[in-house]
């Protein structure tokens, strides 16, 4: 009984932080596009161009 | 899928697909010759190798790209009074500005203006929504100006547009901010109050000592109030509101469950009674609370998903400064006097006078699908697209003046007009919360006369039983079921609250242009006078492969041959020389008599025809098809059409189609709606035009093509993608069959109710007997909602 009596108040601080961190991120506009996020995986990153390509102009 | 000009096999545009003129740019770029159709294509191709992101070409899936234009200055735009309201305050100092763009076509676009405009620097933040074709970005003014950012977008073919209402990318996303934190706390705090409550059913036997089980009580109390109160807020406020206004609805019954539920366990809790229901309540809130997030998203990207389609409502117009250079700005700014370039291919911004002679294709604002020539110092309308080339303008009228905005205002006083109509399933919701609430009222009272001890689980038990769920819960969820299953079909909801009119609908009211047919010209038949055979038509492609025309596209890809000298004359035709020899493809006098279109070969001053080529706007492919699937639903069809009656005529003998009208403006379609009405006849309406507007916002139920002007999409209850007419018949008959589920789901809530109701008011339904109904009733009506989502790939009609 004395542990709930800690582990209860306990768990609810923990339940505040949690949900104090949540709305922290939903302000900081984390979560205001749910769907491009979802399509990142499918683009390539292109490899990284060391120096600039040779690039000529013919006429 | 094709992606480069080499793989196409024709000669194409290595960055836009476009056919090549004679003298294409050439480049050689990551070591391998590149042709380009023009010098703008050619700049952006340079500038994509230079940053690095040639992956671009790899990435995309189709073999399109936008061709950079006029390059104007964007200098206006700094510091614009007009663009004042939609900048904003970014995170950590500096601007942020949610803009359109204009020319995206897929991923690959996004990728590619997200890595150039992040590469820039004094650039925050730049994302790009795929889905809705916005673009936010965050930049250091200090550092770099807007201008210089617009200016980067623009080199590689894609053009800002700003959103016709700055308010509402805000409002949306302070609303989802806002959703996103009350399901959290609702899910929480109900999963926490769960908790205790488990602890306190468990204990079967009683055996828990007084002091936990108060402590227990008190904790769920202390988490189920902001579940309530806060995540429950919009509830209560929808309770209030339908109170004040005299409607009890969804909110009252929802929020009068809750509060019942918690007020209850309140006292019980300071009474040291039997049973709380604490995490009833908040459950309650949760489910329900999800459901609406649910329905909200929907909508709001149904909203995007239009603005998206629409290309938002500003193009920046070019005008032209004391110096004779261009800048872009805002039309809303443009006042009488200024002088505007409008390239071919782009819509006028406003009414105005021409200074040269044009081809304007009107279609949009009057069903024409043929453009309509016009001579310098004549009038043109706002909207208007100008062909082949570029138009100088002076206007004449602000753009708030125009013809289309006098379209806009008529769309919008028909719109407001309709009215909030609201569906009969949520009134007979409203007649029945209404009669249990006062039931409910009469068995309270009569408890507290004869046992008031029981008085409030009578109370509670009638309101927990009565299976609100059967109405809160599955009519959104029939109703999103029915839009999603739209969605997927490629029927966009935008205003989902009318699908009962379209489960309802008799009578069909069709335009033509662009609608019914293709609303392009294409090629019907080739009459040879001199046995040239299949040379005229090469012939033909090569000429007006250059330019921005429908013949272009009617006459296809040219074999390879080149023309060369080729110039546009408005009213008139095209005038090159292909192999050598002068050629005139055009109508008149200018190819040797005839209104037909004609290829004749000029030699000196004689013009010899050569060919005849008939060239109309023929049906969409499957409008005969979707025509008799309507037929067979019990529709009945009628055209109403802008465009010429002998046009009309030939396309309603085609299609089968008894009654039909010709010439008409969107006066004289309203004048038709209302005389249907008069008859007693349901309408639907389906249009593209800017003249379409005013139909469609005064009809019953009214769809808009996709392809059509952005104003019919927004007057509009249904946009219909891919202008895939045979949707249309499949989107009725699932608007028919939500019906029907709606009419299970309260017959069902009616006749469970009738039994239990009676049973609780005599007390004899405990309050955990009632939950279980309740969850059962709520479970039967939600399954049955979820039907409506099943792929019925051949369900007993036009499923398909």
């Amino acid at each position: 009984m004395n542990a709930l009596l800690l582990l209860i108040p306990l768990s609810l601080a923990l339940f505040s932080v949690a949900l104090a961190a949540f709305f922290w991120a939903v302000d900081a506009g984390q979560f205001d596009d749910l769907d491009s996020p979802a399509f990142r995986p499918l683009e390539d990153e292109p490899k990284a161009a060391a120096c600039e390509p040779a690039v000529e102009k013919d006429r | 899928m094709a992606t480069t000009g080499q793989e196409l096999g024709t000669a194409r545009c290595d960055h836009c697909g476009e056919p090549l003129p004679a003298a294409a740019p050439r480049e050689v770029l990551a070591g391998e010759p590149r042709h380009f159709c023009c010098s703008g294509c050619a700049a952006a191709a340079r500038l994509i190798h230079r940053h690095g992101l040639a992956d671009f070409y790899r990435l995309r899936d189709r073999m399109e790209a936008p061709r950079p234009g006029a390059v104007a200055d964007f200098g206006a735009w700094d510091g614009a009074e007009w663009l004042e309201p939609h900048l904003r305050r970014g995170e950590g100092g500096g601007l942020a500005l949610t803009l359109g763009v204009g020319g995206m076509r897929c991923g690959a676009c996004a990728w590619l203006i997200r890595r150039r405009l992040e590469g820039i620097p004094g650039v925050r933040h730049a994302a790009v929504e795929l889905i809705t074709g916005r673009l936010h970005l965050e930049w250091d003014p200090s550092r770099v100006t807007l201008s210089a950012l617009l200016a980067a977008l623009a080199e590689l073919g894609y053009s800002p547009v700003l959103p016709g209402d700055p308010g509402a990318g805000e409002r949306e996303r302070t609303e989802h901010r806002r959703f996103l934190k009350r399901l959290a706390v609702a899910a929480l705090g109900s999963m926490q109050a769960m908790m205790f409550a488990e602890a306190l059913y468990l204990d079967l036997a009683g055996a828990m000592p007084l002091a936990t089980r108060d402590a227990f009580r008190w904790f769920a109390f202390l988490l189920t109030t902001p579940v309530v109160f806060y995540a429950g807020w919009p509830f209560l406020a929808g309770m209030a509101r339908e109170l004040r206004q005299r409607a009890p609805a969804m909110d009252t019954l929802i929020a009068s469950g809750t509060l019942a539920a918690y007020l209850g366990s309140l006292i019980e809790t300071l009474r040291g009674g039997l049973h709380v229901w604490y995490d009833a309540a908040a459950m309650f809130v949760l489910f329900l609370l999800a459901a609406r997030y649910l329905e909200w998203r929907q909508r709001a990207q149904a909203r995007g998903l239009v603005d998206a389609i629409a290309g938002a409502e500003f193009r920046p117009a070019l005008r032209y400064r004391a110096d004779g250079t261009l800048e872009a700005v805002d039309p809303r700014v443009l006042v009488p006097g200024d002088m505007v370039l409008v390239p071919s291919g782009e819509a006028l911004p406003a009414d105005g006078r021409l200074l040269v002679d044009a081809e304007l294709d009107e279609s949009l604002l009057t069903g024409e699908p043929h453009p309509v020539a016009r001579r310098a110092g004549e009038s043109a309308c706002g909207g208007s697209v100008p062909v082949g080339v570029a138009v100088r303008l002076a206007i004449e009228r602000p753009s708030d003046q125009s013809t289309r905005a006098t379209l806009a205002r008529l769309a919008a006083r028909a719109l407001a007009a309709r009215g909030a109509e609201g569906e009969r399933a949520e009134r007979i919701a409203v007649g029945f919360v209404s009669v249990v609430l006062i039931l409910t009222l009469i068995a309270c009272l009569a408890w507290i006369l004869i046992e008031p001890g029981r008085a409030f689980e009578v109370t509670l038990a009638m309101l927990v039983v009565t299976c609100p769920c059967a109405l809160t819960l599955a009519l959104p969820t029939a109703r999103s079921s029915v839009v999603a299953a739209l969605a997927r079909r490629g029927v966009i909801a935008i205003q989902p609250g009318s699908l009962d009119a379209l489960a309802r609908a008799d009578h069909l009211l069709f335009d033509k242009t662009g609608t019914l047919s293709e609303g392009a010209p294409k090629l019907l038949a080739v009459r040879d006078l001199t046995g040239m055979g299949a040379e005229a038509l090469a012939v033909a492609s090569a000429l007006a492969a250059g330019i921005a025309h429908p013949w272009r596209d009617a006459f296809g890809a040219s074999d390879g041959r080149q023309a060369e000298h080729v110039r546009y004359l408005p009213g008139r035709g095209l005038e090159g020389r292909v192999g050598g020899t002068r050629y005139r493809l055009g109508h008149g006098d200018f190819v040797g008599g005839g209104d037909v279109l004609r290829l004749a070969r000029v030699d000196g001053s004689a013009i010899a025809p050569i060919a005849e080529f008939e060239v109309d706007d023929p049906p969409r492919k499957d409008a005969a098809e979707a025509l008799a699937a309507l037929r067979a639903l019990g529709l009945d069809i009628e055209i109403a059409s802008g465009d010429a009656s002998s046009r009309v005529a030939r396309l309603a003998r085609r299609l089968g189609v008894a009654r039909w009208h010709g010439a008409m403006r969107a006066e004289d379609k309203l004048a038709l709606l209302r005389k249907r009405r008069a008859e007693g006849r349901r309408v639907l309406a389906v249009g593209d035009g800017a003249n379409d507007a005013p139909l469609l916002a005064a009809a019953e139920v009214s769809m808009a093509l996709a392809e059509g002007a952005s104003l019919s999409q927004r007057s509009a209850d249904w946009v219909l993608l891919g202008a895939r007419l045979s949707r249309i018949p499949e989107a009725i008959w699932l608007a028919r069959r939500y019906r029907r589920v709606v009419a299970q789901n309260l017959a069902w809530a009616i006749g469970y109710n009738l039994i239990a109701l009676p049973f609780a008011a005599l007390g004899f339904i405990a309050p955990w007997l009632a939950a279980l109904g309740m969850a059962a009733s709520s479970l039967a009506v939600t399954a049955n909602s979820a039907r409506l989502l099943a792929r019925a790939r051949a369900g007993g009609g036009e499923g398909r």
